[in-house]
């Protein structure tokens, strides 16, 4: 089992449950998007004792729907602005919660969420966890990337 | 003057002339953002001032700059090339324009969106944004401050609950 997995399937479901009342399942199928398809990437970064990313992959179809229960808007009604502070925050409890694991003192930066067909990408990291989960016909995915000791 | 508008300057340009030596000469206006075409890379802020710095490059430039740092032949770097090129720019003035910032505050790593939107920073406000021409191709630094509201705050507000 990979490094915080346990911890990560726990805080997603409980995240997504008691903030949008969705429930969310961990799957064995990784969640790769299709060539060319644009997805939403959001993100925390932690610094201090440890350094590294939580970062959540999302499609577009689900990232709207999150934002439409979080600010209790129709999906039409939903903008792009509005979907970056919902998967933002969604980034962020993640975040919140896997840091509390992590050695102290460690710091949670702001979210950074952006459109991309290529993911996020995090230079001098290794990926440690990675956990795709189903939730309302979509796939997503949460990761944890550490940064590498410089040799 | 925009906040840290001349210390960005003077630290873009020391990093591009002593890493890359380019020269490169502040421009007007901001830069314009493609949805297929510009990189962007940041570092965050954490601590006694929070926020994040973004460098903004065109894919062309992206490639001079990495061929130079990596001195590679024109079209022979990778995307990890060019994956480390921008993110050690923005790891460099990320960090000169934190020791200018209230201490102690701590850099993170750099983060990288290749070739699709650019990065947003939902509860900050952009307080800097500087323009520069390098090698006949524009390129933009921001600097974003968090704003006071936190993010409950701002639900409660959409919602139009009491806060």
């Amino acid at each position: 089992m990979q490094q915080f997995e346990t911890e990560v399937c726990q805080y997603t479901e409980n995240i997504w449950k008691s903030t949008l009342n969705l429930d969310v399942k961990k799957t064995v199928d990784e969640y790769c998007p299709l060539g060319g398809e644009d997805i939403y990437a959001a993100c925390v970064h932690i610094s201090g004792e440890w350094q590294g990313v939580i970062a959540l992959d999302c499609p577009q179809e689900l990232a709207k729907k999150a934002a439409s229960i979080m600010f209790q808007l129709n999906e039409d009604e939903v903008t792009s602005d509005l979907v970056q502070d919902a998967l933002g925050e969604l980034a962020n409890m993640t975040g919140g919660n896997l840091k509390s694991l992590l050695p102290e003192p460690c710091f949670l930066s702001l979210p950074a969420v952006t459109v991309t067909q290529h993911g996020l990408r995090i230079p001098g990291s290794e990926l440690i966890t990675s956990v795709t989960f189903q939730c309302w016909g979509y796939k997503f995915k949460v990761s944890v990337l550490k940064k590498l000791e410089k040799k | 003057m925009q906040f840290l508008e001349k210390e960005i300057q003077q630290y873009a340009h020391l990093v591009c002339s002593t890493l890359l030596d380019f020269e490169i000469h502040p421009l007007p206006g901001t830069f314009e953002e493609s949805p297929t075409d510009t990189v962007s890379g940041c570092v965050q802020i954490t601590g006694k001032w929070n926020g994040s710095i973004m460098l903004s490059l065109p894919s062309a430039l992206v490639n001079i700059l990495t061929e130079k740092m990596f001195s590679l032949e024109p079209g022979k770097a990778s995307i990890d090339d060019k994956k480390d090129a921008v993110g050690e720019l923005i790891n460099m003035i990320g960090g000169n324009i934190k020791a200018l910032l209230p201490d102690p505050s701590i850099l993170s790593v750099p983060l990288l969106a290749l070739e699709g939107h650019s990065l947003q920073f939902p509860c900050t406000k952009m307080v800097t944004h500087c323009q520069f021409d390098c090698q006949g191709k524009p390129f933009a630094i921001s600097l974003f401050e968090r704003t006071e509201t936190p993010f409950k705050k701002r639900l409660k507000s959409r919602l139009k609950l009491p806060i």
